[in-house]
């Protein structure tokens, strides 16, 4: 584009140029026929001259596969009518042709507008012809739509990715400043920090190996709780649940919810000692509209006694699952165990709601 | 010592945003700041309804909620005249053009940042 004023086009007064006569002296100027063969068998490239006026003076077969239009239906045509309606509104064709004089070349890089109405890309340029008669410019590109496509899309995840870095440092900011907070020492914090980033970690590995479209609920328990199994052989999780495919907020907040409960459990819970166990289970119910139901109910630990006061893990729980999947949740510090359950829309957990 | 100096002493603010734990975040920093939250919203058509129906003094407006854009809440509330800040990790150069003159939160950010989003937008 560039600086381009339009308004000073000046130019011998030539109007007597009909499309009739450009096309005769087009014809007659075919001289050296091996030249014509070589434009012709150019088939990627429309090749393309237009005389001072901006009409076609001549067009190969490349330009005619690639416009749609034939030599004999163009030529003495403005070389205005396969730009877009936009752009010629706002004068670009004329503004390419001054810059090409001016500049000595103009970059083509647009839609263009085939015969049959459909658009693509054109990128290419136009130069001018020294001496030219009645060739005054020189115009060559060529389709480059799938590339321009491309670009847009990736424009488009370089956009959305920046968004996703600058949200999960925002959530990391947020984890560090609550753990900070909540932790009575420093040793604390900095291990509790650590594996709620790790475990933030371990959900997006999840969502990539999915590319991000969501992942299997009943992976995203077993992976969760991996660690937390234990080595003494009795199994220390019991899972029961139908085939869920989450949503990736659902994802994310669950597996923040699933990490929370597993080191509340190994720290007063049912994973403090060698034998509790914990219970996980859920459930799509057939309610109009649906609802997700999902349990954690820990039996076998130490007793349990409720909190004197609400941690940065009950709060994640609670006011996080509320906000991402609009979820109910329920912590009922039972003396004989943790019970925890959480009850949300079914289309907040997965798509088309199940 | 921390509140005394921000001027924002029991500002009421709508907090608009879709992640959890950032608004978590905000909700602690804005009450450390002595300001009070009314609302935190995570969805569009609540927020939409809330930001005109709930009484505050400011707005708070995550610019992509679960990927819809929040300009028309912002739209809705520069119609009725009420303060507003955006929160976005996003490049800022595609905020409609009657929106330009809204003070931008940058996330991740400084509580001093929010606080002088929030100033530049009541003043």
């Amino acid at each position: 584009m560039g600086s381009c004023n339009i308004g000073s086009r000046d130019r011998p007064d030539d109007s007597s140029t009909s499309g009739r006569n450009a096309k005769t002296s087009a014809r007659q100027r075919v001289e050296p026929l091996r030249l014509q063969h070589i434009l012709d068998s150019i088939k990627d490239y429309a090749i393309i001259t237009l005389d001072r006026d901006g009409r076609v003076a001549s067009w190969n077969r490349g330009a005619e596969r690639l416009l749609g239009y034939t030599e004999d239906e163009i030529l003495g045509q403005p070389g205005n009518i396969f730009f877009t309606p936009e752009d010629r509104k706002s004068g670009a064709p004329e503004c390419e042709m001054q810059l090409a004089r001016e500049e000595g070349r103009a970059t083509n890089e647009r839609w263009h507008v085939r015969k049959d109405g459909s658009r693509f890309w054109g990128s290419g340029l136009m130069l001018p012809v020294s001496d030219g008669e009645p060739d005054a410019y020189l115009k060559i590109f060529r389709d480059n739509t799938e590339a321009r496509r491309a670009a847009e899309r990736q424009a488009l995840l370089i956009d959305e990715l920046n968004h996703r870095v600058k949200n999960t440092l925002a959530i990391v900011q947020s984890m560090a400043m609550q753990t900070l907070r909540s932790c009575p020492s420093t040793a604390d914090a900095r291990e509790a920090l650590e594996s709620r980033l790790v475990s933030l970690a371990k959900a997006h590995d999840i969502l990539t190996s999915g590319k991000w479209r969501g992942g299997d609920l009943a992976e995203l328990v077993t992976g969760s709780l991996d660690a937390y199994a234990g080595e003494s052989g009795s199994p220390r999780f019991r899972v029961q649940g139908a085939s869920v495919r989450l949503r990736p907020k659902a994802l994310l907040a669950l597996s923040m919810a699933l990490h929370e409960l597993a080191t509340n459990a190994v720290k007063y819970g049912a994973l403090r000692n060698e034998t509790g166990q914990v219970e996980i289970g859920w459930e799509l119910d057939d309610g109009e509209p649906r609802r997700f139901r999902f349990h954690w109910k820990e039996r076998g630990g130490p007793p349990v006694e409720p909190p004197r006061k609400r941690g940065f893990g009950s709060r994640l729980v609670e006011e996080g699952l509320g906000q991402d999947i609009a979820a109910h949740v329920h912590l009922n510090f039972a003396s004989e165990g943790l019970e925890c359950t959480i009850e949300a829309p079914a289309e907040e957990i997965t798509e088309r709601g199940g | 010592m921390e509140s005394a100096n921000t001027e924002l002493g029991g500002c009421r603010v709508l907090v608009v945003e879709d992640e959890s734990r950032i608004a978590m975040l905000i909700r602690d920093t804005l009450e450390d700041m002595g300001c009070e939250v009314v609302a935190t919203i995570a969805r569009f058509d609540e927020a939409l309804e809330k930001a005109t129906s709930l009484a505050f003094d400011v707005a708070l407006l995550d610019v992509n909620l679960n990927g819809q854009s929040s300009y028309p809440i912002a739209a809705a509330l520069a119609e009725l005249g009420r303060a507003f800040v955006f929160a976005t990790g996003y490049d800022t150069s595609n905020v409609p053009e009657a929106l330009h003159d809204a003070p931008v939160l940058q996330k991740p950010f400084r509580r001093r940042d929010l606080e002088r989003a929030l100033r530049a937008a009541l003043r």
